[in-house]
């Protein structure tokens, strides 16, 4: 496979997934992997672990299709897969603007977002599933998840801290 | 109908130079730890006064009803008020600066030292907490009020489909939509 012809189909692919992500990116995860898996460009683990470093920068959550760019293709691959996932999708909006104000309150949009939201919902806990099966090693990796998922549900703590105390835990061995 | 969202008049908006438009969207993608929304009302609507809070969230509405990434919809939504096409360019630009120059950063660093056993070990620390996040976001978005029994069921459909079955996005999208649309028609008037 030549570098050209995966830099072309993570245009492709991303462009795609731009105008179906109804959600934003958290309803994109699992088709992500699935199009991972599908042009084999990294295994599962890959992908867990570059969907944390993405929660280990500042910017906004598209920043793990930047990183799986660049795993695939380097600089132009990042640059090109995020362009992919974010241009067709602003584009999209910057039309809607104009007709906005004529349909904003009409039924069927009302009717339609109401209808795509459970499918956003089923998508996120999916995308949830898929990365906590491709990221843990061991039971402990499961406990963690588990207890990261109850942290957050309970408190306020900042995401920052949860992902410092995961590496910090890792570093020592425990979850390997 | 509503009235018309709370808009502020040409005349006064304060109009950025683009290279102002450029500084503060760097900021924002430099800062934003966690989601640059939360940053990019503060920035937009409280620092600088160049959107009402009205419009922000008007552009808000459109981004999380369009598909794709929420900010990038967002920036494109308000475009008309900040400089039109060229601002949302300069903006989106401003705002991945920084990230765009961690990524190179960090993946050349997971590239190159990725295999080391150290670095394999933080990252079976730092995966599931970044899992356990995100299924955290679904577990509270699953609770909302407006998921109430049948379009529950919708959002059953499509786990099983998408998590078990690892049926495409577009085919899940063409078989759940339908239903879930269909549900909701009878329920809203």
């Amino acid at each position: 496979m030549s570098d050209d012809h995966s830099v072309v189909q993570l245009g492709l692919e991303f462009s795609l997934l731009s105008v179906l992500s109804f959600g934003g990116m958290s309803s994109a995860i699992p088709e992500i992997q699935r199009v991972i898996d599908l042009h084999q460009w990294m295994d599962a683990h890959t992908f867990a672990d570059l969907y944390g470093l993405g929660y280990a920068m500042p910017g906004p959550n598209v920043l793990v299709v930047s990183l799986v760019g660049f795993h695939v293709a380097g600089a132009l691959g990042a640059a090109v897969a995020t362009l992919g996932m974010s241009a067709p999708s602003a584009l999209l909006a910057m039309l809607v603007v104009s007709i906005w104000d004529r349909f904003r309150e009409a039924r069927w949009r009302r009717v339609i977002q109401a209808g795509l939201f459970p499918v956003t919902v089923g998508l996120a806990l999916a995308g949830g599933y898929l990365i906590t099966i491709a990221a843990a090693h061991s039971w402990a990796g499961y406990a963690l998840t588990l207890a990261t998922v109850f942290v957050v549900m309970k408190t306020r703590i900042s995401p920052l801290w949860l992902i410092a105390l995961g590496a910090l835990l890792g570093v020592s061995g425990l979850l390997t | 109908m509503m009235s018309p969202v709370d808009r502020i008049p040409d005349s006064q908006r304060p109009r950025p130079s683009l290279l102002k438009l450029y500084w503060a969207h760097f900021v924002v993608g430099a800062t934003g730890f966690g989601g640059s929304i939360v940053w990019l009302r503060h920035t937009l609507v409280e620092q600088y006064g160049w959107l009402s809070a009205e419009e922000f969230n008007e552009g808000l509405s459109i981004a999380q009803f369009m598909p794709g990434p929420n900010v990038f919809n967002l920036m494109a939504a308000v475009s008309r008020h900040l400089r039109g096409i060229r601002g949302v360019i300069v903006s989106t630009v401003g705002i991945m600066t920084m990230p765009f120059i961690f990524v190179l950063i960090l993946g050349s660093l997971y590239e190159r030292y990725g295999d080391l056993p150290a670095v394999q070990h933080a990252m079976h620390g730092i995966a599931p907490v970044a899992a356990g996040l995100m299924l955290a976001f679904g577990v509270k978005t699953a609770s909302s009020p407006s998921l109430r029994n049948p379009i529950a069921l919708v959002s059953v459909l499509t786990f099983i489909a998408v998590a078990f079955f690892r049926v495409s996005l577009p085919v899940a999208l063409a078989m759940m939509a339908p239903l879930g649309i269909a549900i909701a028609w009878r329920r809203i008037r």
